[in-house]
């Protein structure tokens, strides 16, 4: 029986196996089995989160003969399972495998990122007793080149490791690559844009449309997520993108021209907006099984008509959505020309002063925002001020790669804390308001009063979650006012903090 | 995981051709198989082409807490492994006598494995003794093979009493002809009436063969360098039978140490 860990490695196009057995230890030998060819699908998460953790997902077959294979960072293959997989979210997989890569997928689906014929040809290493001390396969697949992959036996992982060395002297080179990466454009899906790289040097208009154009990419890669609802983290994290563009314009808008930023922060607004309802929705569908769990023993169950009256909401929600996300509207704002942008020259010195300027005074807006909060003051406040710490996270991490990285360390650690808080703060504000309309629809509906006595307990719990939160809040905010705390911020920005 | 053993009191029935047999027919029907070697003979060993030594030996063996995984060996075929042998199993009673619970101890050795194996099979020594009880413990169904005679019957019914006395039931040992001569009367005889007589005994049955005598120069199990033969016929045969075995539940019902 195969052991794990094996080891991958690449190996030059048109390798065979016959060429290895000439590199092999003193006394070994290679009995060839045999070569099959397969139809090889590999899926990751739109992200690459798998890949970049070092695991690969293939199903590979079709019919009664499909199988579905994990290997490990070790090249090892850790669960297999047999067929294809219906389903791809986290929740839906089987057991072995959600153990392993359950809680590295999150919220996130399993998408076909590449599909090719893959020859496999295997064979036995024996020692000089002629018996199998490890096997070796060759995988190639077209414009991927091929890999081999030693499989180290129960009871032999010494012997295992001997071929391991004589293959990797004989000059190759040992990869933890998965081979969809290598895939030729076409027969693999691209790669999530990369975050552009700041420089020092960089003029701020350039800098600023560089930002903007990653954004308006991540918008755009979304979408068709969004549309096709493979995950609802396709909808988060285009509102992110928009959020951040939106940060990005406010906080740069003193420097850049008001006639090109206006309209495209309306534009931005507008997205946002008819994005809000479906994933207030979504996150409401997502927390049902906390709510539910939450309430009393069998009064979570009372919460079936919610679920329904959510889960029909959702999808029409979702129409209106698609609709958006594809229209003239949408296009025109990812494809904005951003040249006047970049072409813009404010007199504003380095990148670097520019940037640490935008998060001091970010940082004093929050202090003073947050100074101003007391016990009586309204949930709007506290809200007000969550939106002032995203810019300042926004800003920080816009142009981290100018700074010392622990220094923006620590002051993202130091304002998440709060940030935290008044997330709590404020999703229990909103789950609370729409729990108590959708309890009127309820009513109106021919729900029973069980559904409507356990949505009211769902709110009630809400409503504690909200008070936890708000009675924590000086707490959290005396912390990031603390002395360390504002060091850790005029360390980063280099300027004082009164 | 299921645990079958090839057992029997006299030596030279065909204990190990059957064992090595069936763990690799449930090997290719894609059960993650073990085969213990628990003959100090190491047959079953020196047929997979492992060396025949366990580090600590039979003390250390049953001594140590969760000590198989170890001493696993991977055999030439896929999903089959093997705990192999060693000369110091000749005393595995004492070792077994020297521990807690003695009668129990090869199921508790097992038990740490049933994530990692869907069957077992173990290829017992010939003998009655605390071994033999641990294999009664430990299997869900033991298979016996029987030479063709009278007296090979009269053995297999003292160890069903033995068995139903050991609490485990008459369902769990089931016999089957072995060495069948079919120029021969008596075995013929035998080998057509014995199964419809004898409730627990299997209408498979392996017939006397230089194939299975040739396993020793092959190091290999018959089934597959003579798929075709007669003996790989009835290994596969005997193997459905109590494939079928296990799939009806049958075997003894399990019990709390």
């Amino acid at each position: 029986m195969s052991d794990t860990p094996a080891s991958l490695g690449t190996a030059p196009d048109g390798s065979h196996i016959a060429d290895l057995g000439q590199i092999l230890p003193a006394g070994h030998g290679l009995v060839t089995a045999k070569s099959s060819r397969y139809r090889r699908i590999w899926l990751d998460t739109f992200d690459h989160r798998l890949a970049a953790s070092g695991f690969t997902l293939y199903q590979q077959g079709a019919g009664r003969s499909a199988r579905t294979f994990l290997v490990g960072p070790e090249g090892g293959v850790m669960a297999v399972f047999e067929g294809t997989l219906a389903k791809k979210m986290a929740g839906d997989l089987p057991k072995e495998m959600a153990k392993v890569i359950g809680k590295l997928l999150g919220l996130r689906a399993l998408l076909e990122v590449g599909r090719a014929a893959v020859t496999v040809t295997s064979a036995a290493v024996v020692d000089e007793l002629d018996k199998t001390i490890c096997r070796l396969w060759i995988e190639s697949a077209e414009g991927a080149g091929s890999r081999v992959s030693i499989v180290p036996l129960t009871g032999y992982q010494t012997e295992a490791d001997l071929v391991c060395s004589a293959v990797a002297a004989a000059g190759l080179s040992w990869s933890q690559r998965p081979m969809w990466l290598d895939l030729p454009e076409g027969s693999r899906h691209g790669d999530p844009p990369l975050r552009p790289t700041l420089v020092p040097e960089e003029r701020a208009g350039t800098a600023v449309a560089r930002l903007l154009a990653h954004l308006f990419a991540q918008i755009e890669l979304n979408a068709p997520g969004a549309i096709a609802r493979h995950d609802t983290e396709f909808l988060h994290d285009l509102r992110v993108a928009v959020r951040r563009g939106r940060s990005a314009l406010k906080l740069l808008s003193p420097l850049l021209p008001p006639d090109e930023i206006e309209p495209l922060a309306a534009e931005l607004k507008w997205l946002g907006d008819v994005t809000t309802a479906a994933r207030d929705l979504d996150v409401q569908l997502l927390q049902l099984p906390l709510v539910r769990s939450s309430l009393p023993s069998h009064w979570g169950n009372q919460l079936d008509p919610l679920a329904d009256l959510l889960a029909h909401k959702r999808r029409q929600s979702h129409k209106k959505l698609a609709q958006h996300l594809s229209s003239e509207r949408f296009w025109g704002l990812v494809g904005w020309d951003l040249g006047p942008l970049q072409a813009a020259e404010p007199d504003c010195g380095s990148l670097e002063d520019l940037a640490a300027g935008i998060i001091a005074s970010a940082h004093r807006r929050v202090l003073r925002r947050g100074g101003q909060i007391g016990d009586d003051s309204p949930p709007e406040s506290l809200h007000s001020l969550r939106k002032r710490c995203k810019e300042l996270r926004y800003a920080i991490e816009f142009f981290s790669d100018l700074f010392d990285p622990a220094a923006v360390a620590t002051a993202i650690k130091e304002l998440k804390v709060l940030q935290d808080n008044l997330g709590e703060h404020q999703d229990a504000e909103v789950h609370a308001a729409m729990l108590a309309k959708l309890g009127e629809e309820l009513y109106a509906s021919d729900a029973g009063p069980g559904a409507i006595l356990a949505t009211g307990m769902a709110i009630a719990a809400m409503a504690e979650r909200q008070a936890v939160a708000r009675s924590g809040f000086h707490e959290y905010f005396v912390r990031f006012s603390r002395p360390a705390a504002r060091a850790a911020f005029a360390s980063l920005t280099g300027r004082p903090v009164r | 995981m299921k645990v079958v053993a090839c057992y029997g009191i006299k030596g030279g029935v065909g204990k190990t051709s059957a064992a090595v047999n069936l763990a690799y027919l449930w090997a290719k029907s894609g059960r993650r198989t073990l085969l213990w070697d628990l003959d100090p003979q190491a047959a079953a060993t020196f047929l997979f082409r492992v060396k025949p030594r366990v580090k600590g030996g039979a003390k250390g063996l049953v001594k140590a807490n969760n000590p198989l995984d170890a001493h696993l060996k991977a055999t030439d075929f896929e999903n089959l492994d093997l705990l192999p042998a060693d000369f110091s199993y000749r005393n595995l009673d004492l070792a077994l006598g020297s521990t807690a619970k003695p009668t129990r101890r090869l199921r508790r050795l097992l038990r740490p494995l049933a994530t990692r194996y869907d069957m077992v099979v173990l290829d017992c020594p010939p003998s009655v003794s605390l071994v033999s009880e641990n294999v009664l413990e430990a299997a869900d169904v033991v298979a016996v093979p029987l030479v063709p005679s009278t007296l090979s019957l009269r053995t297999f019914d003292q160890l069903a009493s033995f068995a139903e006395f050991r609490g485990r039931g008459s369902g769990q040992l089931v016999g089957f002809l072995s060495m069948v001569d079919r120029r021969r009367s008596m075995h013929r005889k035998l080998a057509e009436e014995l199964p419809g007589e004898h409730p627990n005994i299997l209408s498979a049955y392996i017939p006397a063969s230089s194939l299975v005598e040739r396993m020793g120069e092959e190091r290999a199990p018959v089934v597959t360098w003579a798929p075709r033969s007669a003996p790989a016929r009835s290994y596969r045969a005997l193997w459905a039978a109590l494939e079928n075995l296990l799939q009806s539940g049958a075997g003894p019902s399990p019990k709390e140490d």
